[in-house]
């Protein structure tokens, strides 16, 4: 069983030492100290369809750091608080799972061993061996030796491959990686426990991940962990571009956006805008500036985009949902900007949670003038629970050379099917 | 000169283990010295992603990335200096690198570090102190330091406390005699994340100041080789008052930041505006018919108007723009809040077809709104003004002011924080 022992492991003829822990080996890792081996941190998720994007920030100069072990199993830290960490206990202000780093050891043992660790007799402190407090189910799940020459991953069934990404975090960073860079690992699966395999993540369901740094030609090394992160896939209602000529609208109906089992493939036409708002007149929109001070009253509750005016400017588009209808928005403005991708937008958005106030939503049926790269959350109501979800607007298309032609600007409408969660997916 | 023996200098020779560790590849060795000495990633990781909040009236906050568990690591040195970033040397975004590629003094890097040599006794951050560490032996000649220029730090001169803080829960606080001696060891100290840190001194309004921090140990005289990336920051004017809104379609309001910012600058700083600045607004030269239809062609930069049906937006006048940054919960406080405003894109050749809009040739890229167009203003929302110097062509260099409405309208008013910029672009 590896410690958190004294013991030094002097790595090359250079002198470095680090603070090391029995020797581990790929098929069961020594815990190392954070000093030994840095842990990653910063760890945040962006929703995807049946998967999750992992982003966290490196932190590793370590002589043989080779890469990131990414664990993942169902449930929300907040059922993980029942196996919460004890240990380390004297850091002020006391760390939680969403904002600490912990080591694999004894006190800390089951929370582990709902990630499939084995239990471990490792005293905290490295000081001491001490008898294993739970022989729980999951003890021969963590690791099992490979039966040919599989690949790394192959050999832990608790740890979770990495999918689409152009550099797998995993094994992939030779000697030193670029301090405080951003990493990034997209999974599709979970380990689960009970059955002791990884299993494909589904939409609606909640997971909870981390990250820890390997080091060792064996990987025999493992850092603490970094914070842990829980997000519920899920999947995308309309992804399309929107096309409108002066005095034009289109809808789509609160049944649709509360269905969660469909793909909307065309937002269907509504009222011409001058039906918008019908208890008014335009007497004062003479054409020569965009009016989009009227509240949307119509009866068509849902989600509206239309162009208002003349023509004479026509970038005027607008997005509003109805007046006390049961859809509202709150406009999170150039959140669209990825610090993956600064120069462009995209609906990958980092700590992709919808605004959590009440006040953040407008439902008078503001019409909110766009413009492109704008991304608002939505909050919709359905049989007395609340969904959460965002619509993004990408960068604006060229405008046509003659404003009576149409306008066009591509728009991407995710939902989140489980009540009440405010992450909303890619 | 006596500078903080024991805290500062050191005479030792520590580059050789840690410079040919591999990791950097440098091989340099030898009897150099340096204060402080730098040591490579390998020893002690440098920070990152340094940012800067401009917290109003010349008070900043520094936040940045660390990761710093080694036992020995006991807080950050944060440099900081009045100037622009081409004046000081430095590249915004870039990191300073102490040695060059065989471990030798980079003497660039030196140069820049005495431009930011930090005297509490002089100038503090306003200009280059004249404080220089020596080395603590008598034989300074043999002994001069590498890098001897001075962070941000406390004490008196004889006395001065290193690093410049120590950071715990996600905040760097100035490093006393009661915390100098804290390290790593205690994991409370120990880093893993954003650190934030107020800068002790005030700012000039209007002018340019850089900042970097460097990760120490052995009481800021072990230093990571290399820095974070350098920032710069231009203070704002900060201000709080009730916006009134109009209570129709025939009570619209001007607010002439022109004037305002004129009356900061005089004041040297900003009280809450009124008449003429903050005034009912004359009604549209376009539009002489309807008093809540201001247009490009209208003098004042902002107008809040208040639609037949009870719609309440802003409205940008000549050469103006109104961009709605959208909702932070904690408005400027808010983490997620950009912290340069979004680039104003002029194009005349993309705004109509009949030239109503030649006096400020908005286009809509960049989220700005065009003059005339009306934005909606929002309890919750952060938003940017850009207004461009009042000239012949009304098209001139724009002033980028920060508004965040704190509360929604009621009682006629809603409460409003203002960031105004001294500082044209």
């Amino acid at each position: 069983m590896k410690a958190l022992s004294k013991a030094a492991l002097t790595i090359g003829t250079l002198g470095l030492v680090i603070a090391a822990c029995d020797s581990g080996s790929s098929s069961d890792p020594a815990t190392v100290s954070r000093d030994a081996l840095n842990p990653p941190s910063g760890l945040y998720t962006v929703t995807n369809h049946n998967s999750l994007e992992l982003r966290w920030k490196a932190a590793n100069a370590e002589d043989e750091f080779k890469g990131f072990h990414v664990f993942a199993v169902k449930g929300s830290t907040a059922t993980l608080a029942a196996v919460a960490p004890t240990f380390p206990k004297q850091i002020v202000p006391a760390p939680t799972l969403t904002t600490g780093s912990f080591p694999r050891c004894l006190d800390n043992t089951k929370l582990f061993e709902a990630f499939g660790f084995a239990a471990t007799d490792s005293d905290c402190e490295g000081d001491a061996e001490a008898p294993a407090a739970t022989t729980g189910a999951a003890s021969t799940a963590f690791l099992q030796e490979p039966a040919a020459t599989p690949a790394i991953e192959e050999k832990l069934e608790n740890f979770i491959p990495c999918k689409e990404n152009t550099a797998n975090p995993n094994l992939s960073l030779p000697g030193v990686a670029p301090l405080l860079t951003l990493q990034t690992c997209t999974i599709t699966q979970y380990f689960d426990p009970t059955s002791k395999k990884r299993l494909d993540m589904k939409d609606g369901e909640t997971y909870t991940v981390f990250v820890s740094a390997v080091a060792g030609d064996e990987l025999s090394d493992i850092s603490w962990t970094s914070n842990f992160v829980s997000d519920t896939p899920s999947t995308r209602l309309f992804e399309g571009t929107l096309s409108l000529k002066v005095g034009e609208a289109v809808r789509l109906p609160v049944a649709d956006i509360v269905d969660f089992t469909k793909t909307v493939t065309a937002l269907p036409a509504a009222a011409l805008c001058s039906d918008v708002d019908p208890d008014t007149t335009d007497a004062n929109n003479n054409g020569q500036v965009c009016r989009i001070n009227r509240f949307n009253k119509s009866a068509a509750d849902g989600l509206w985009f239309g162009r208002l005016g003349t023509g004479e400017f026509p970038q005027r588009m607008f997005f509003s949902t109805v007046a006390g209808g049961d859809v509202s928005l709150a406009l999170r403005g150039p959140q669209t900007q990825d610090p993956k991708n600064p120069n462009i937008i995209s609906v990958s958005i980092p700590s992709d949670q919808a605004a959590a106030a009440d006040v953040a939503y407008v439902a008078d049926g503001t019409h909110f003038p766009i413009y492109g790269n704008q991304v608002f959350d939505l909050k919709v109501k359905k049989a007395g629970a609340t969904h959460y979800g965002k619509v993004v607007f990408y960068s604006a298309e060229p405008l046509p050379a003659n404003a009576s032609d149409p306008i066009s600007l591509k728009v991407a409408i995710v939902m989140q099917p489980a009540a009440g969660v405010r992450d909303y997916l890619q | 000169m006596k500078v903080a023996s024991g805290k500062w200098l050191r005479a030792r020779a520590p580059l050789c283990g840690a410079l040919a560790l591999g990791a950097l590849g440098l091989t340099g060795c030898g009897d150099k010295e340096s204060s402080p000495d730098a040591v490579s990633v390998s020893e002690l990781k440098y920070p990152g992603d340094l940012a800067i909040w401009d917290k109003g009236d010349g008070k900043v906050v520094l936040e940045w990335s660390g990761a710093n568990n080694e036992e020995d690591f006991d807080g950050y040195n944060v440099y900081g200096m009045k100037g622009t970033a081409t004046a000081l040397g430095v590249t915004e975004g870039v990191a300073l690198e102490l040695l060059d590629d065989k471990g030798d003094k980079n003497t660039t890097t030196e140069a820049i570090l005495a431009k930011f040599n930090y005297d509490p006794a002089t100038t503090k951050l306003e200009a280059p102190g004249t404080a220089i560490a020596l080395a603590e032996t008598a034989e300074a000649d043999s002994d001069a330091p590498e890098f001897s220029y001075l962070p941000i730090h406390t004490g008196p001169a004889d006395a001065r406390l290193l690093p410049t803080c120590k950071a715990a829960g996600g905040t760097c606080t100035m490093t006393t005699a009661a915390t100098k001696d804290l390290t790593a060891e205690n994991p409370t100290y120990a880093v893993n994340g954003r650190v934030k840190f107020e800068v002790p001194e005030t700012l000039k309004v209007g002018e340019s100041y850089c900042f970097f921090v460097m990760s120490s140990m052995d009481g800021g005289e072990t230093v990571s080789q290399t820095s974070s990336n350098v920032q710069c920051v231009t203070p704002k004017y900060s201000v709080g008052f009730n916006l009134p809104i109009p209570a129709g379609a025939d009570d619209p309001r001007h607010l002439d930041l022109r004037a305002y910012l004129t009356a900061c600058d005089a004041a040297g700083k900003c009280a809450a505006p009124g008449a003429p600045v903050l005034d009912a607004a004359a009604e549209s030269e376009f539009n002489p018919s309807a008093k809540n239809s201001h247009t490009a062609s209208d003098p004042m930069p902002i107008y809040i108007e208040t639609s037949t049906t009870g719609a309440v937006g802003f409205v940008a006048g000549k050469a103006a723009a109104v961009n709605d940054l959208g909702y932070y919960e904690k408005g400027f406080d808010d983490v997620t809040l950009p912290k340069g405003a979004p680039v104003l894109v002029l194009d005349d050749s993309t705004i109509g077809g009949t030239g109503v809009n030649k006096d400020a040739p908005v286009f809509n890229a960049g989220g700005y709104s065009i003059p005339g167009q009306t934005v909606p203003l929002v309890a919750g929302h952060v938003y940017v003004f850009g207004v461009g110097a009042a000239t012949a062509s009304g098209i001139g260099p724009f002033h980028y002011h920060w508004l965040y409405v704190k509360s929604a309208p009621a009682g006629g008013n809603a409460a409003v924080e203002m960031r105004l910029t001294k500082k044209a672009i």
